[in-house]
């Protein structure tokens, strides 16, 4: 009796419950901390709050000797520069190809394509050939693209980006420039300036290609930046979001201006070393020394036996940048007034344009420490043999001067210090005495980092092969050949 | 005894009137532990037919008073019992004299119990004791070497409770990521971990290695399992049912890396010499003109030590009796060792035992309270078990099995780079510092506040504006302040357990329902002293959290199964049957809390979120899975001789896509048990041939499909929310990888079971694992997740067990296994993928890390080393190694692994070992990176073949004489100057010196009991036993290829990175039972 009705029981429960076992789970597999779509406004903050990397890369500023390492030296002695650009396609790259393909906004997308040239431009600066025509399109082995295509693919697009704003269409989320597209337009424009002189080593010529494209910038009807409230910076709000020269000392102090540097300024007598140097990490603004200036250069490419006595000895080394300059609050320059001026001064010295190379010469001085709140140097300091352009322009024959101005203009943005040297050669740099690398030569070039070898081996490896002595830190990219 | 005598009584009241009929009797067969006979045969005398007893030994069957019942079964010696008046008999049988294939075993989740000797797959079972040979308080360390093809990945002693898990490799690994667990078990309940059981709970515990002893489990059982069963009451046991078990243990520090003793702190060889100056501290006045060694580079290049006068750290500080004086400069062999503390852990349990004839109840209490090495480490943990059942009528039994264990666990156990204890010994030290002084001196602080540190700046940084620049750490505080100025805490709370209800609707037929039920909840909270941001200058760069720190975490994990169980077992003719239906569903929701401070504590150490100097970090998480699972598991088997066993699981997942939510895991087997038909062999007492297939797929986790979500960031620029776009793109037919493994083996006993052997041959594969490709960043995304990939794996257990000496004087037992991994290879990792990106790494890709290659052993260790030519390294024109970014050092896993035990009884004494070790796998050792950068390691200050010092300059006839062969492969050798050298083994990343050998023996456990001869002891005769054991833990690492870490404690995947010390422990062990 039990039997017949125990046992219908059971497996008729067994068999209710295998009812459920139907493939409704309901919403149990939605993830309730998430959302689906992305947010534009958002992507858009994310990529320009991380912008300040590139204009705070200490690395290039080692090789460029803006910087020294003060306790462990092998970045400036010059170890294998082994790293990764993987990391900034899936990260900023795609997050502003995200915003290009979603589309919604026209503006958004313009303002989406010059930051892109931009982090691109910085890319192959560091490597040489990467990818780019089939990046950031999911396919998964991109070819890498010649630098030589790169480059004139980088000033169409900026170019095609500046036309294609309209009047309808909000930037949204924009913590640079506020969604101000004239503004967005004279940063594209300035970095086709930027883009076509990095050339000159290629195209000197004033009829060839860097000229026509130098040209083509400044007479498009979109302007340039020729003012420090245009400046492409990243000001920080502080808190979560500090700036990368607060953290530079926020709890270390492994990086010191350098005695070459100091010794530059010192050579023309540059009242912006007072900005350039400062005299302790410390911004507890109660320590007194918080915003004095030191001109003491931490010695170059030294051993870590030799420089870390040094710093215990001489405690007053100049820390990069004075400590108002590096508050939480401050700010990261990334293509400033200054640096349009001293390109157009260039522009004007190789007989690409015919600006009046001399005041655009001063006013990119007079920019540059206005840009740092600095009051115009003294008209003697124009005069200086060190600074006085002597040649006539249209003879190339200034160009020392112009580029160690340009350097000065742009310290401490590594990567714009680096990209000048290997251009012009000038300041004259001494290798790192005690160098570790067998060549003993400053580096060119970053080498294709781990990722690439093991996830696009066949691409890195026909890239690596088309570069005059192999990927290595001596071989020199297409731009600086 | 007078149990049983008051139940003859009963019998022989009732006889009278009952004598002559046949009638229904029904009883049980248990054996002298009171544990039940499955299976055992029951026959009248001179009836050649009869009945079986079930899973928990009841039987019943129609006999009349005086009949006689014949008991037999596989593991117990033959009785006979005459029938007496009652309608009950209880038959208490004797095991057979065997080597522990006896055993019955839990084969699962269900509650489905099964003779070894019948089991198709290779199932291994340690019992209580073999587990607590020690009574260890962690049960992964406990299995060490105790089960053929288990690697257990010990961790050093130093890092109590959570933090001391360890893992377990069952048959090697799998998955392209750090590999995985199997499950655990625990009287049916699946837990995550296995922290939070009594291991003097444990009755014993079976491994299921291959998909074929683990089906049954379904995805979840796709990487093997640990079944462990804990100790019910038993009938018939001895004495009033209590038992005490009362231990203690002493850990020392054993094994720490070889330093070198000749050189002192600093980077330079020179002492500096200290001049006063106006402005200096008048108490620097008597130190002027003395001289110091350089304290702010945390590396020992400094002065040779020879007794010489100097001026110590300590001097600087004003107001000790140290402050202003000299000492000589002499070598601290011992410091870092002399840093810790004994470790104590006290582990005491009590149980409480009754089973009658329908009610069993059993709680046992567990109070482990630990004191770490590291000072002010404390762990403490109590955990609680209940298990009991009624037998509500004959047919109806409802039982429960409860289980609470509660922990509190403070104290730091980091391990990582630049951690406060070994990341500072082994990586960033003084040779030179007196350790006592240290301890001495923890309380020290300025008159403004800053905690005194060894590692303070040289004296010319001396600013008396700013005292912080000379005072502070460099980069590190006093060891022991550390240790009072952090403290994380983390306190769990949980409980799981289930009811159940069974109902023997027939003899053969049985349904169960049990509802189960999992939590596990963790609160913790860490806190850093805002003091940390004073006393130290370049700390905070490694540290965030020391400008002053609090977060706090609170989550929940709550588990619950229901399952439905229809059994059926009966024997026809000599045909076995024994077939189970079953569903269990199930539902997992894990929330969780978590907030912290961001740079630092507005209030200083004042400790709560509010506080927070910036936008405190706050997330929270959910995450909600189920699974609704339908089961069939049976067997048939012939007269013990062949049998057949076949298992079919059909899981529905809530985490795979909806166009195919269900995955289904198969397994089958078969055994001969060919010694039966062999009755003649004498000599051969058991031989079973047994082979066994299996296949299980797995889940991918609850929401990694759809994926591509977008989440927002907890703060916000000026207003603005910050998000990025998801790197990994999902497969929307993404679902679980497949393991498949086949196995035959073969069980043989000898000599009366004196002797026995198991081998065992597996072989399988791995494939379509859910996995995130690494595909090129360059494409816009990192990773996409899908099914791809094939592991191969193959290998073989070996078991031997023999009782040399088995008299009554003497009884000794060994144990061995020996595992071997021949093959885990990756064949495949998906399209156009040859080699993963980094999957661990001790020091990110610059060092070697691991990943998994095409063609080669489950996780490689590759990347930087030496370049070569021929074997030759190729040297630079300073005599300095050239880099190759691609060496392949080899697979992290063990090819080996092994262990023996054995067990001598002599008179009372009882002398217990457990040795075991393994041979093979490779792992990259930080710290000895980072030592010989800093010139803490011994082979930075030998001699070289001039015989002189090396830290001599070459000029003088020191330096490293290095020899290699230049870039066109001609030999060359080079003297280069100490620290040239070594640091460039880090620059020019020469990472071939850092690399080790995880092959090892150890001695791992000893036990000498002594069981008191409590009868004749007057004041013990309450007892019904009591033992007095001596024990030790890791007593000797017999031998390693490393002498500088205890191979068998890696703390990581592919090396370590800060490891703590290995240990070694002594202790005691007092049992009773009453």
């Amino acid at each position: 009796m039990q039997r017949l009705v125990v046992l219908p029981l059971a497996l008729g429960l067994l068999f209710t419950s295998c009812k459920r076992y139907s493939s409704d789970f309901g919403d149990t597999n939605v993830n309730p901390g998430v959302t689906g779509s992305p947010i534009l406004s958002a992507l858009l903050t994310n990529v320009e709050a991380g912008l300040a990397g590139y204009g705070a890369n200490t690395r290039a500023g080692l090789y460029c000797q803006y910087f020294s390492e003060t306790q462990y030296t092998d970045v400036s002695l010059y170890s294998l520069p082994q790293i990764n650009f993987e990391g900034e396609y899936s990260g900023s790259l795609y997050d502003l190809q995200n915003i290009i393909n979603t589309n919604t906004s026209n503006n958004m997308t313009q303002v989406a394509r010059i930051l892109k040239a931009y982090i691109y431009s910085t890319i192959t600066d560091r490597w040489g050939d990467i990818p780019y025509s089939q990046a950031l399109t999911g396919n998964s082995t991109p070819a890498f693209d010649k630098q030589a295509d790169i480059y004139p693919a980088l000033i169409q697009e900026l170019t095609a980006a500046t036309a294609a704003f309209n009047t309808s269409s909000a930037v949204t989320g924009d913590i640079l420039y506020k969604g101000n597209t004239t503004k967005w337009k004279k940063l594209a424009t300035s970095l086709r300036m930027r883009l076509a002189l990095q050339m000159s080593k290629k195209f000197p010529a004033s009829s060839g290609y860097a000229a026509q494209q130098f040209n083509a910038a400044l007479n498009d009807a979109a302007g340039y930046i020729t003012d420090n409230a245009d400046n492409f910076e990243v000001v920080f709000p502080g808190g979560n979001f500090r700036s990368n020269w607060y953290t530079l000392y926020d709890g270390r102090k492994d990086f010191g201006e350098s005695n070459t540097m100091t010794a530059l300024m010192a050579s023309v007598g540059d009242g912006r070393q007072n900005a350039f140097g400062g005299l302790t990490e410390d911004q507890t603004v109660s320590n007194n020394d918080w915003n004095q200036s030191s001109s003491l250069g931490v010695p170059y490419g030294r051993l870590r036996s030799f420089v870390d006595p040094w710093t215990q000895n001489n405690p007053g080394w100049a820390r990069v940048l004075r400590g108002d300059y590096r508050t939480q609050t401050g700010k990261v320059m990334l293509l400033t007034a200054s640096e349009v001026f001293l390109a157009r001064a260039e522009a004007a010295d190789r007989g690409w344009t015919s600006e009046n190379m001399t005041s655009l010469y001063q006013a990119g001085i007079n920019a540059s420490f206005a840009q740092w709140g600095l009051a115009a140097p003294a008209a003697s300091y124009f005069t200086q043999s060190s600074v006085v352009l002597s040649n006539p322009a249209g003879t190339a024959a200034n160009i020392q001067k112009l580029a160690i101005q340009q350097f000065i203009a742009s310290y401490p943005d590594g990567q714009r210090g680096w990209n000048i040297w290997r251009r012009t050669g000038f300041p004259v740099l001494t290798p790192a005495i005690d160098a570790t690398n067998s060549s003993k030569q400053i580096p060119r070039r970053y080498t294709y980092g781990q990722t690439s070898y093991g996830s696009n081996t066949a691409a890195v490896t026909a890239a690596a092969g088309l570069l005059p002595g192999g990927d290595t830190q001596d071989s020199k990219i297409w731009w600086d050949q | 005894m007078r149990k049983i005598a008051s139940l003859f009584t009963m019998l022989m009241l009732f006889s009278v009137l009952a004598f002559g009929q046949n009638r229904t009797i029904s009883g049980t067969v248990t054996d002298e532990k009171g544990d039940a006979v499955p299976g055992a045969s029951v026959r009248l005398k001179g009836v050649r037919t009869g009945v079986a007893a079930d899973n928990s030994g009841k039987f019943s069957i129609l006999a009349k008073t005086g009949d006689v019942l014949v008991v037999s079964g596989t593991n117990i010696e033959q009785i006979e019992v005459t029938v007496g008046a009652g309608n009950t008999i209880a038959i208490q049988a004797k095991s057979k004299a065997t080597t522990g294939e006896e055993v019955i075993i839990t084969t699962s989740a269900y509650g489905m119990k099964k003779s070894l000797r019948n089991v198709s797959t290779n199932t291994q079972v340690v019992t209580g004791e073999q587990l607590n040979t020690i009574r260890q308080t962690n049960l992964n360390n406990a299995l060490a070497g105790k089960v053929s093809g288990l690697q257990v990945r010990s961790q050093s002693s130093a890092k109590l409770g959570n933090a001391g898990t360890g893992s377990l490799r069952l048959r090697g690994e799998t998955g392209f990521g750090g590999g995985g667990e199997p499950i655990y078990v625990v009287d049916g309940t699946i837990l995550p971990n296995i922290n939070d059981v009594n291991m003097d709970d444990v009755e014993d515990l079976t491994v299921l290695q291959g998909p074929a002893a683990a089906a049954i489990f379904g995805p979840q059982g796709a990487r093997g399992a640990i079944v462990i069963t804990l100790k019910k009451a038993k009938k018939f046991a001895k004495g009033v049912g209590i038992e005490v078990n009362l231990g203690a243990q002493l850990d020392k520090v054993y094994i720490l890396p070889n330093y070198q003793n000749s050189y002192a702190g600093g980077n330079t060889q020179d002492m500096l010499k200290y001049t006063w100056k106006a402005g200096d501290p008048e108490l620097w006045k008597q130190l002027d003109g003395k001289y110091y060694h350089d304290y702010s580079d945390d590396a020992s290049w400094g002065p040779r030590m020879v007794g010489q006068e100097y001026i110590p750290w300590y001097s600087w500080y004003d107001g000790h009796r140290y402050a202003g004086t000299t000492t000589s400069l002499v070598a601290q062999p011992n410091n870092a060792r002399d840093y810790y503390d004994n470790g104590v852990v006290l582990n005491n349990s009590v149980s409480f035992s009754k089973a009658t004839d329908n009610v069993s109840l059993r709680l046992g209490f567990n109070n482990v309270d630990a004191k770490g090495l590291v000072p002010t480490t404390r762990l403490k943990k109590n955990v609680f078990n209940l298990s009991g059942s009624i037998e509500l009528t004959k047919k109806l039994t409802a039982a429960i099995n409860f289980n609470y264990a509660t922990q509190i666990l403070n104290g730091e156990f980091d391990d990582q780079y630049s951690n406060q204890t070994t990341g500072s010994f082994n990586q960033w030290f003084h040779r030179n510092l007196d350790m006592g002084i240290i301890k001495e001196l923890k309380d020290l602080r300025t008159p403004s506040g800053i905690w005194s540190s060894w590692n303070h700046n040289n004296p010319t940084t001396y600013d008396p504006n700013n005292e912080k620049t000379f005072y502070a750490g460099n980069y590190w505080y006093n060891f022991y302040k550390w240790f009072d100025l952090v403290k994380p805490l983390t306190q769990t709370d949980r409980y799981f357990g289930d009811i159940s209800l069974s109902y023997q609707i027939s003899k053969a037929l049985r349904v169960k329902g049990t509802y189960r039920k999992s939590s596990n909840m963790v609160w913790s909270e860490t806190k850093y002293s805002s003091d940390l941001l004073e006393s130290g200058t370049q700390t905070t760069g490694n540290c965030g959290e020391c400008r002053g720190y609090y977060r706090t975490s609170t989550s929940n994990a709550n588990r619950t199964n229901m399952e439905m169980t229809v059994n059926y077992n009966k024997t026809f003719n000599k045909f076995a049957v024994n077939a189970t239906v079953g569903t269990d569903i199930f539902r997992q929701l894990i929330k969780s809390n978590t907030a912290n401070t961001v740079n630092g504590l507005s209030v200083p150490n004042f400790f709560a979120i509010a506080n927070s100097k910036d936008q405190p970090n706050v997330e929270n998480g959910r995450s909600d899975y189920r699974y609704s699972a339908l089961f069939f598991t049976g067997s048939v088997s012939y007269n013990d001789i062949v049998g057949l066993d076949l298992t079919l699981r059909q899981d529905w997942m809530s985490d795979l896509p909806p166009s195919k939510p269900f995955v289904a895991s198969k397994a089958g087997g078969l055994f001969f048990t060919f010694s039966k038909l062999l009755p003649d062999l004498k000599w051969l007492s058991f031989g079973k041939l047994r082979a066994s297939i299996g296949q299980i797929p797995g889940g991918i986790g609850a929401y990694t499909y759809p994926g591509f979500a977008y989440t927002v960031g907890s703060v916000q620029w000026n207003g603005n929310i910050l998000m990025g776009t998801p790197n990994t793109l999902v497969d929307p037919n993404i679902r679980g990888f497949v393991t498949t493994q086949k196995e035959i083996g073969i069980d043989m006993q000898f000599l009366k079971n004196r002797v026995g052997t198991s081998f065992t041959y597996w072989n399988g594969d791995d494939k379509d694992f859910a996995t995130t490709l690494a595909i090129n960043g360059a494409s816009g995304f990192t990773g996409y997740a899908t099914n791809a990939g094939l592991i191969t794996k193959r290998g073989m257990n070996f078991k031997l067990m023999g009782r040399p000496v088995w008299n009554s004087a003497v009884k000794w037992e060994i144990n061995a296994n020996w595992g071997i991994l021949a093959e885990n290879k990756v064949r495949d990792l998906g399209p156009g993928i040859n080699q993963t990106t980094g999957i661990d790494g001790g020091w990110g890709l610059t060092g070697p890390y691991m990943l998994h290659k095409v063609g080669y052993d489950w996780g490689l260790l590759f990347g930087n080393g030496i370049k070569r030519i021929n074997g030759q390294p190729v040297l630079d024109a300073n005599g300095l190694y050239v880099n190759d970014q691609s060496v392949n050092y080899g697979s992290v896993l063990p090819k080996h692994t092994f262990g023996a035990q054995t067990t001598v009884e002599y008179k009372n004494f009882i002398l217990s070992a457990n040795a075991d070790g393994q041979i093979g796998g490779k792992f990259f050792s930080l710290s000895d990176m980072w030592g010989s950068y800093s010139g803490l390691t011994a082979r930075t200050a030998t001699t070289n073949d001039k015989g002189n010092p090396i830290r001599d300059l070459v000029a003088d006839g020191g330096g490293v004489h290095v020899f290699g062969v230049d870039a066109n492969g001609r030999p060359v050798d080079y003297y280069v100057e100490a620290q040239d050298y070594f640091h460039g083994l880090y620059n020019n990343r020469a990472m071939d010196f850092f690399v080790y050998d995880l092959t090892f023996i150890k001695l791992r456990e000893v036990s000498l009991g002594y069981n008191l001869p409590v009868s004749k002891i007057g004041f013990l005769s309450w007892a019904t036993k009591a033992s007095l054991s001596l024990t030790a833990r890791n007593p000797v690492l017999i031998y390693a290829k490393t002498n500088d870490f205890d191979p068998s404690e890696i703390s990581d995947l592919s090396g370590e990175r800060g490891n703590m010390p290995g240990t070694r422990g002594w202790g005691f062990n007092l049992k009773f039972g009453f």
